[in-house]
């Protein structure tokens, strides 16, 4: 536990929010960005 | 003079100069209602994702969400997770098939958008008179702006409000959305640095042997002053004092993603494939921001509950930890805050009255007769003349100082979302297109529940009230596109067989 609950809640909280954004952000906006442009390269 | 109040009018007046330069350049750069409305669809990813963190994050955050802090306590910071979580899963969700979507619409707002999209004036009208809602966000700025000229200069309330009204109503009259977009990202970035310094100087000033100590020290004194102060759920806070109250307060920053003026950021941007960048610029600067939400528990620490109004309690913290100059420039990044915010909500209302309403309603469906080239002058001259009639009516609904900001902020934003986010949503993840019928009934039930639940006095939270009634509105949605599709399915055969 940091100090009290609430802070707990608003250390760990942040940390499992940062994962969560994070890996949503790089499967739905950087991975297919990446996916899409590797194709695009072998179509050329 | 005192030094305060010197170091804040040289502030003021750096910070003025350089913003009406930037809206100067923006002027130069607005040709028509598509630079005015979405900077011409040509923007960069981190100019944009600063501008949305901007626009995303008002003086509510420095003044009247410590002021939560300073009166709630540790309870705020599910404000904190709601805005970094909340509000990037929302922007996520929806930023990628918006933009898709609007490829083929080249929509300028989310009533041109919705109603482009559903085939449906009624929706376009209807959503567009749902975003004069946020007139009470734009009154909440103001507000913001009041109270720093009340605190650092001296001025009477009303006074100030008076000054704050005319510099944003002048500065966005001129620039539009480049003048936004530009402005928003070098205020982003003072924004920033200030929630930086706010929650490293707490730690400094309280430090005990360790951060751990430091904070279980800042604890302790919020406990010895009100146990609740340390609480996971505080009873005492309108907003964070059940856990249904913590899932509706980050539901509505979720939703609050999708707001009209942040979704002119989405269609602003030139590449698509830089919108992955624009979000991880927004969540990065947003995180940083929002750390100013300890500068209330420090402010209650340190000065205790005792005379200290809850939107000013920041800017006491401020004034007792910080020396004078320091004080002057945290005022300029308050009202840097206050402009970012209501320039961008001008833009969007703007848009309302020339684009949704004038060229793609009564000029489009024959009710005024001109030829395209006059109407989009006219266009022009509609979307800047509203800037000084919303500000006025803006100014007139917080004549009277309000206890919380934050709360008439609310108003705004969970009325926006409660008669939208259906549609919005259905648009973005249904699996067939719905009819505009269930897109209508949607906004309608959506912004009745709310006016019910919240100004029915049902609810008394304004984010609870509008996460319920957005949640109300976006079930409607879900079951009135499906029983429509089966009803027009149903007539489909029946004329089929009739036919046979």
């Amino acid at each position: 536990m940091f100090v009290n609950e609430m802070l707990t809640v608003w250390l760990y909280g942040s940390v499992i929010t940062y994962i969560i954004v994070g890996f949503a952000l790089w499967k739905w906006y950087f991975k297919e960005n990446h996916s899409v442009g590797k194709k695009e390269k072998g179509r050329v | 003079m005192d030094t305060v109040k010197l170091f804040t009018w040289i502030g003021f007046a750096v910070f003025l100069v350089i913003m009406l330069i930037l809206g100067y350049i923006g002027t130069k750069k607005t040709k028509n209602i598509r630079d005015f409305a979405i900077g011409g669809g040509n923007l960069g990813p981190v100019v944009l994702g600063l501008s949305f963190a901007a626009t995303y994050l008002s003086a509510a955050t420095f003044l009247g969400y410590p002021g939560w802090s300073h009166e709630w306590g540790l309870t705020n910071l599910w404000l904190a997770l709601a805005m970094i979580g909340g509000g990037a899963i929302g922007v996520l969700m929806v930023a990628k098939k918006i933009r898709l979507l609007n490829e083929e619409q080249k929509s300028l707002s989310l009533p041109d958008w919705l109603g482009d999209y559903y085939k449906s004036d009624l929706l376009r009208v209807g959503t567009g008179l749902i975003l004069l809602f946020n007139v009470f966000y734009i009154a909440a700025q103001f507000v913001a702006g009041a109270r720093i000229f009340e605190y650092l200069l001296g001025m009477d309330y009303r006074t100030g409000l008076i000054l704050i009204t005319v510099i944003v109503v002048l500065y966005v009259f001129g620039g539009g959305a480049f003048a936004d977009i530009y402005t928003d990202a070098v205020q982003v970035i003072l924004m920033a640095i200030a929630g930086i310094a706010i929650f490293i100087s707490g730690i400094v000033i309280f430090w005990k042997n360790g951060i751990s100590a430091t904070f279980a020290g800042i604890a302790d004194n919020l406990a010895a002053q009100d146990a609740n102060l340390v609480a996971v759920f505080n009873p005492d806070s309108a907003h964070f004092y059940s856990i249904g109250a913590v899932i509706g307060a980050i539901c509505i920053q979720w939703a609050f993603a999708s707001a009209p003026h942040l979704f002119n950021k989405v269609l602003g941007l030139k590449n698509e494939k830089d919108l992955g960048k624009m979000i991880l610029t927004y969540v990065i600067t947003a995180s940083l921001c929002v750390l100013v939400l300890f500068g209330g528990l420090y402010s209650r620490v340190a000065l205790g509950s005792a005379d200290v109004v809850a939107d000013l309690a920041l800017m006491e913290y401020v004034a007792w930890a910080f020396p004078a100059i320091v004080v002057a420039m945290f005022g300029v990044v308050i009202l840097a805050a206050a402009m970012s915010t209501t320039d961008g909500l001008f833009v969007s209302i703007s848009t309302v009255f020339a684009n949704d309403l004038f060229l793609k309603f009564l000029v489009r469906r024959g009710h005024v007769r001109v030829d395209e080239e006059k109407a989009e002058k006219i266009a022009l001259q509609i979307s800047r003349l509203t800037v000084p009639v919303v500000g006025i009516i803006a100014l007139l609904i917080v004549m009277k100082p309000p206890v919380y900001m934050g709360d008439i902020m609310w108003i705004g934003i969970s009325g926006v979302a409660a008669g939208t986010l259906g549609p919005i949503l259905y648009a973005v993840y249904g699996r067939r297109k719905a009819s505009a019928r269930a897109a209508e009934g949607s906004m309608i039930i959506g912004l009745v529940a709310y006016l019910i639940l919240y100004f029915g006095g049902l609810i008394p939270s304004t984010m609870t009230a509008g996460a319920v009634a957005t949640g109300i509105g976006i079930a409607t949605m879900a079951i009135l596109a499906n029983v429509l599709a089966t009803e027009n399915k149903k007539i489909r055969l029946a004329d089929a067989e009739q036919g046979r």
